[in-house]
């Protein structure tokens, strides 16, 4: 009996020893999942004419259109049956000069009821037809939306003849309300806009007497006056500006050899980030001007680097390893990913890969001649030049929006003449 | 204890047949306990050890050449897969067998360079494909009849990690052991392909660092018996989607004989995402 105590103890000690065995598998990130929304459009009543009821039915539509971009978050829908996971009810009110735009937001899940009040002057129905879409996406998502951002591009429309003229052009990014910007009547290329939106980088080829060269401009985006600032001998273009826009990273190539320098827009300073006997191009920077992407020459063909721009050749990593021409590297608005174009079967398609050169992925295929890549403001779309060849003689370039997943929305330009080189607003 | 020895002694027949079937009963409870049939009481169990292990497998990875499919088609072409395609069978490098004997019976004729280099050159290399010894039966409930052509199977068995293309490599990416040791963790490395298309996120929830693992309690064949959550994420919602997931994927795959003991008492977690 001693003994069959002894042993009835022990085993229960030792079983409240055994250890728990547990493995732990991680599923990876979640997709995600679409949400269906329905902006309900305001009742109008007498007090507003035809033309205003009509300007109102078009921000209405506007919203619409706006949300139908970001169709992996939101399923926009036609009517209020079914099932709904946000409602916008709009109520219209007259102001002088405009409406008062009430959105009643409901979240359904949640059972949550947000109102917000909104001023339109109809004057400029669309600049705050994306203003209210971009305060209602904020309300639901809590981060800014791409609504509000605009697009600097390069267009060869005023051409004459053979006479090919570049100018730089602005519009929404959906396309719409787009505005010349510069007059030159030569060949502009390589825009880039600041920060804050206010300023914009090009450059333009000049075809002197004895020599072609590119120099380097800055146009204000309020005044719309611009001025030069740079014309040494050679390349002076593929400028970007540094965060907190007084600074820019440009190539340049006085020096014989194409390299790229910081630039102090106020002194004009110039210092030297990279120096290698390849040529170094196509800057662009992450969004706390930590890291510099660009083009080098030095493995034997032009491949992307990565390096700290805070010194001369400083921590340089070569990010890619494969494609026969790799052009325009972009960073990611967050830094972690660079979408750049090569060539591949005879033309250009637009590849993804992390900024440490992991995770290499394809986003365009038999989809035209892809080129220039640029990042929206919140990472989720990328923006890019495509290029049809409708006959032997002819062909046709137009600007498209894809997901950061390679899934094309559709093209944002059309019969504007070929149209290149898209940098959206940060 | 002498007292109670002496007790015991002194005790009529009745009291001993007591402590005898209390006995029993801890017998019998630790047996049960043992095979998993018993649970203890949260409160209990809060401070017991318990041993975490993550499974996760890598692979060796080199970037050979610009990647053929796109992001868009490797995805559709994962979910024709999972919606019953059955699971892509490792690709394995075949080596041409060497018969060393014939070589060392064969009499060598003398050749000149020129005519040995022509003769590698026209000589076929035969490949065997050597069928992989099966792993502990991991069947697949689901829809039977896969939707997936043979042709779009092969690709998906070409299927790039990065680059569309796998070698020997030099680097090695994910931050698993590449031998998942034991039945448990070779079983348990394959549900997160199962969970995987039912884990869905509404936007707001998207991208919010967060991560909730799931405790699963499994039926030998591989329904759910029972979801809870073992690690929470602070945020209800997000809990329940993994929950959610979790439920949805059910019936999992038949468990190999010998670990469904433990799948049954909740060896298996899933990390949402990690």
């Amino acid at each position: 009996m001693k003994r069959l105590l002894a042993f009835v103890l022990v085993l229960t000690f030792s079983l409240s020893l055994v250890a728990e065995d547990v493995v732990i598998v991680p599923v990876g990130d979640a997709e995600l999942q679409t949400s269906n929304i329905f902006v309900k459009a305001p009742k109008l009543n007498n007090s507003f004419g035809p033309a205003q009821k009509k300007q109102i039915r078009q921000i209405v539509k506007l919203i619409n259109n706006d949300f139908s971009f970001y169709k992996k978050i939101f399923k926009v829908m036609k009517d209020g049956n079914g099932k709904l996971d946000y409602l916008i009810d709009c109520v219209a009110k007259p102001i002088p000069g405009g409406v008062e735009f009430q959105t009643h937001y409901n979240d359904m899940a949640k059972n949550k009821k947000v109102i917000n009040k909104f001023n339109i002057t109809f004057a400029k129905t669309r600049e705050y037809g994306h203003r209210l879409s971009d305060a209602i996406y904020q309300l639901i998502m809590g981060k800014e939306s791409i609504f509000t951002s605009k697009m600097v591009f390069v267009s060869d429309r005023t051409s004459v003849g053979r006479k090919i003229r570049k100018e730089l052009y602005m519009m929404d990014f959906d396309g719409l309300g787009i505005v010349r910007l510069t007059h030159h009547n030569g060949t502009v290329i390589s825009p880039a806009i600041s920060s804050d939106g206010k300023k914009v980088l090009y450059s333009l080829i000049r075809e002197g007497v004895r020599r072609r060269n590119i120099n380097l401009y800055m146009m204000d985006l309020t005044t719309k006056k611009f001025h030069l600032l740079s014309s040494r001998k050679g390349i002076n273009s593929g400028a970007v500006f540094l965060p907190g826009d007084k600074e820019i990273f440009l190539t340049m190539s006085h020096s014989g050899n194409s390299e790229i320098y910081k630039m102090v827009l106020k002194t004009k300073k110039l210092t030297a980030v990279t120096k290698h006997y390849a040529i170094d191009v196509d800057p662009s920077i992450n969004n706390n001007g930590s890291l510099m992407t660009f083009l080098s020459g030095r493995a034997g063909k032009p491949m992307i680097y990565t390096l700290d721009p805070r010194g001369r050749e400083k921590s340089v990593k070569r990010v890619s390893y494969v494609g026969r021409f790799n052009a325009t590297p972009r960073f990611s608005p967050d830094g972690r990913e660079i979408v750049f174009s090569s060539w591949l079967d005879n033309r250009f398609d637009i590849f993804r890969i992390d900024s440490k050169g992991l995770n290499l992925s394809r986003l365009t295929k038999n989809f035209g001649s892809n080129e220039d890549p640029t990042y929206s403001k919140d990472g989720q779309f990328i923006a890019f030049s495509s290029k049809r060849v409708l006959s032997k003689y002819k062909a046709v370039q137009n600007i498209y929006i894809m997901d950061r997943d390679g899934d094309i929305l559709g093209n944002i330009t059309k019969k504007f003449g070929n149209c290149i080189t898209p940098r959206w607003s940060k | 204890m002498d007292t109670l020895l002496k007790g015991l002694q002194h005790r009529d027949k009745i009291s001993i047949l007591v402590i005898a079937s209390f006995a029993i009963h801890i017998l019998l409870f630790a047996v049960f306990y043992s095979m998993g049939q018993i649970k203890l009481p949260d409160f209990l169990m809060s401070n017991k050890e318990i041993n975490i292990r993550l499974a996760k497998a890598s692979v060796r990875v080199d970037v050979v050449k610009m990647p053929d499919l796109t992001i868009k088609e490797l995805k559709s072409l994962v979910q024709l897969e999972s919606r019953g395609g059955g699971r892509p069978e490792p690709i394995v490098k075949n080596v041409a067998p060497i018969n060393d004997e014939k070589a060392f019976l064969k009499k060598k004729k003398k050749t000149d360079f020129m005519s040995m280099l022509k003769t590698l050159s026209q000589r076929k290399v035969e490949t065997k494909v050597k069928k992989l010894k099966s792993r502990p039966a991991l069947k697949r409930k689901g829809p039977k009849g896969s939707k997936i052509s043979g042709v779009m199977r092969g690709q998906l068995k070409k299927l790039l990690i990065a680059g569309n293309q796998l070698g020997s490599g030099t680097a090695i990416v994910g931050t698993g052991n590449a031998e998942v040791g034991g039945i448990l963790d070779l079983y348990a490395s394959t549900l997160p392909e199962h969970v995987k298309p039912h884990w869905l996120l509404p936007s707001f929830l998207m991208n919010r660092d967060l991560t909730c693992r799931v405790k699963l309690y499994l039926s030998p064949d591989g329904e759910l018996i029972k979801a809870e959550i073992f690690e929470s994420s602070g945020n209800d919602d997000y809990d329940l989607k993994a929950l959610g997931a979790v439920k949805k994927s059910s019936p999992y795959p038949s468990l190999p004989d010998g670990i469904s003991h433990f799948a049954g008492k909740g060896s298996i977690v899933l990390g949402f995402p990690l």
